[in-house]
Parts: structure tokens; sequence; C-alpha cells
């Protein structure tokens, strides 16, 4: 078996994975949504539905930073109590993720290009997750091989309204069409921010 | 010497004071996280722990005597009795959230009665990357250099 050190995920991927606890061995809940900040592009966490075939939901969510690693197969935690029903901020987002959310938003340049609209946010699984880019549909100036998606890196400070993210010009020159060669675009990506501020 | 969990059940336990047959065992019940076998199931609801056990053979399993046989407590041991926390088939998960296949069998030390590899389908994970066993899965730590790195 190859190792997967890191792993380039889309977070809706993770829609159906087991919850998992890493001190009991027990899937506690499964992933029924994925939720999407606006105030930092980012995922905030999870809403939660019981596991098994009369799996209903749950007022329980799992906030992002509560969350241990990502796999193939499981969203992993540490303890069952790492769910939480009184975390304001994220029931909150849940509640107003529909009408606005990072998915959906325009990404334009700061050269002014609109490269197209948010589909999906590419999360990296490492020692500690991170959200690495955005996948992109409706690209007219892209123009990818196939699908009509591409993969964008995502700098680490960007600017965020409701409506749109604002991106350097640069990151044209670091899009992938496949999921795969997109890893190194965004290291590439960031080492060329850091190289030229 | 090593053992597999397989070659215990069914095995014939019999007592070391009256050289009756108490029963067969059923099933191994593990520690948490799991690195021995602290107790053998000899019938439904019964058992037997592992420091009560004078001999591990091909041919029995001797236990002291026919007083230590004891009733299951409640929670966890109960759940282990009823079949939850049964190795065999169970899922392999590392902490990384991969899956590394299902368990096929369990290699013990049978003087000591701890683990000492669990093989799953897609190969072996040494005992001192178990972390903790549910009735989900059993959940391994990562290894990069490992057979099995999960």
């Amino acid at each position: 078996m190859t190792d997967h050190p890191s792993l380039l995920l889309r977070a809706t991927d993770l829609i159906g994975h087991p919850v998992v606890t890493l001190d009991g061995g027990e899937a506690v809940a499964e992933v029924k949504d994925v939720v999407y900040g606006t105030a930092e592009a980012a995922l905030l966490g999870f809403t939660l539905r019981r596991r098994g075939f009369l799996g209903g939901p749950m007022k329980l969510v799992l906030a992002w930073e509560r969350v241990v690693t990502l796999g193939r197969h499981a969203v992993m935690i540490a303890t069952e109590a790492d769910l939480d029903q009184r975390n304001a901020v994220l029931v909150q987002e849940v509640k107003e993720s529909r009408a606005h959310n990072v998915i959906g938003s325009e990404v334009i340049t700061d050269a002014g290009r609109r490269l197209g609209e948010v589909t999906d946010v590419v999360v990296l699984v490492a020692d500690r997750p991170e959200v690495v880019g955005y996948e992109i549909g409706g690209s007219e100036v892209l123009t990818p091989r196939s699908g009509g998606h591409v993969f964008v890196p995502l700098p680490e400070t960007l600017a965020v309204s409701g409506q749109a993210l604002m991106v350097p010009a640069a990151v044209e020159d670091f899009v992938s069409d496949d999921l795969a060669g997109f890893g190194a675009s965004v290291e590439r990506f960031r080492d060329h921010l850091r190289a030229s501020p | 010497m090593r053992r597999l969990v397989k070659e215990l059940l069914g095995t014939r336990v019999m007592s070391k004071t009256s050289a009756q047959r108490m029963g067969t065992v059923e099933g191994v019940l593990l520690d948490e996280p799991p690195q021995r076998v602290v107790a053998l199931q000899v019938s439904r609801r019964e058992l037997v722990d592992w420091v009560d056990v004078s001999g591990v053979g091909t041919d029995a399993v001797v236990v002291e005597s026919e007083d230590r046989v004891r009733k299951a407590a409640e929670g966890r041991e109960e759940r282990a009795m009823a079949g939850a926390f049964d190795l065999r088939g169970k899922r392999v998960l590392s902490d990384h959230g991969n899956e590394l296949g299902t368990v096929t069998e369990v290699e013990l030390d049978e003087v000591s009665g701890s683990i000492e590899a669990v093989v799953t389908t897609e190969g072996r994970v040494a005992a001192d990357r178990l972390r903790a066993l549910g009735s989900y899965c059993l959940v391994v730590r990562h290894q990069p250099d490992a057979e099995l790195a999960g």
C-alpha cells in the first residue's frame, strides 16, 4: 500500500462520511452537509445526521476546529463530546449558509478578470486539514480541457464579500484542471506569493 | 508462543482442581486500548479472567477452578460478550481516516495474553499501533513507513 501523506478532497466529497471517535472507535454521526463561512471563505464545519437507514438529522454540529483529521473514509474527532449543539457561531452560519456563502461566489482577479464561480472548496488533508483552494465552474477565460471545472489555489489572505472573492491575477498561472495535480499548483502559487510580496 | 485467536475459539476449558470440562472458549475480551486479552468468554454470559487461566494448550485451556467463572459486568464487558467488539471482520481505520481492510486474524502471545499483531485483508498491523476498539471499527495509528501506513 502506498502512503497518503497529503490528500486533496472536495469538501462535498465528505458528505456521507462517518464521524469516528479516536478514543472509542465509534461512528457517532455522519456528515449531512458542509457549512461554508462567508467571512473567511473557509469551512466552518459540518451538520450531522444519525447513521443508518433511519438516520435522521441531529441537532449536534461539528465545528471545523474540532476535526482532528479527514481521511478518504472518515472524519476523525478526538471524542464524542466534540460534537456540539451550543456552537452559536456555527448554528447561525448554518441558518445563513443557504442564503449566502462562498459557494456560488464570483472569483475576480485584482486585474479585474472574472474567473468563474466557486462550486466547491478543496481541502488538503495532512497532519492538520486545511482549505487550499476552490473548484471553479462557469469559467470562460480559463478554458479547461474537459469537464468545465478548474481548481484555483487559495492565497493565504484574500478579500471576500458576500458576492465575490478577490484573488491576485497571478493565480491564473497556477490553475489546475485536475485535482491530482492541484497540490503542486498550490505549493508553487504560495511560493510565488512569498517570493514577490 | 504465538497463537491465533481463531485457534483458541472452540477449545475446551478445563478445571485444574476437578479436571472437569467447564465449557469452550467462545470469545476473547480485550482491554482498551486493545493490547491484551483480559478474559475468555466461556458461555453466553460467563467469562474467566485471564489471570485465572493457568495454561493455554493446543488441546485445552486450563483454569484454576470452577469458581473462577463469573458473570459479565454491566457496560463494556456485557457489550463485549454480545459481540460488539469482536475483532474478526472488524473494519480497521487509521487515525488519519483511511480504511485498512477488515480484521482476518489476531496474533497473541499465549503466555502473557498480549496481542502481537492484527492481520487485515490488506496486511499486518503491529500491536503498538492499536489505538481504540469500538463497535464501528478498530482505530490504528498512522505510521508512514509501515506496510499499511494508514
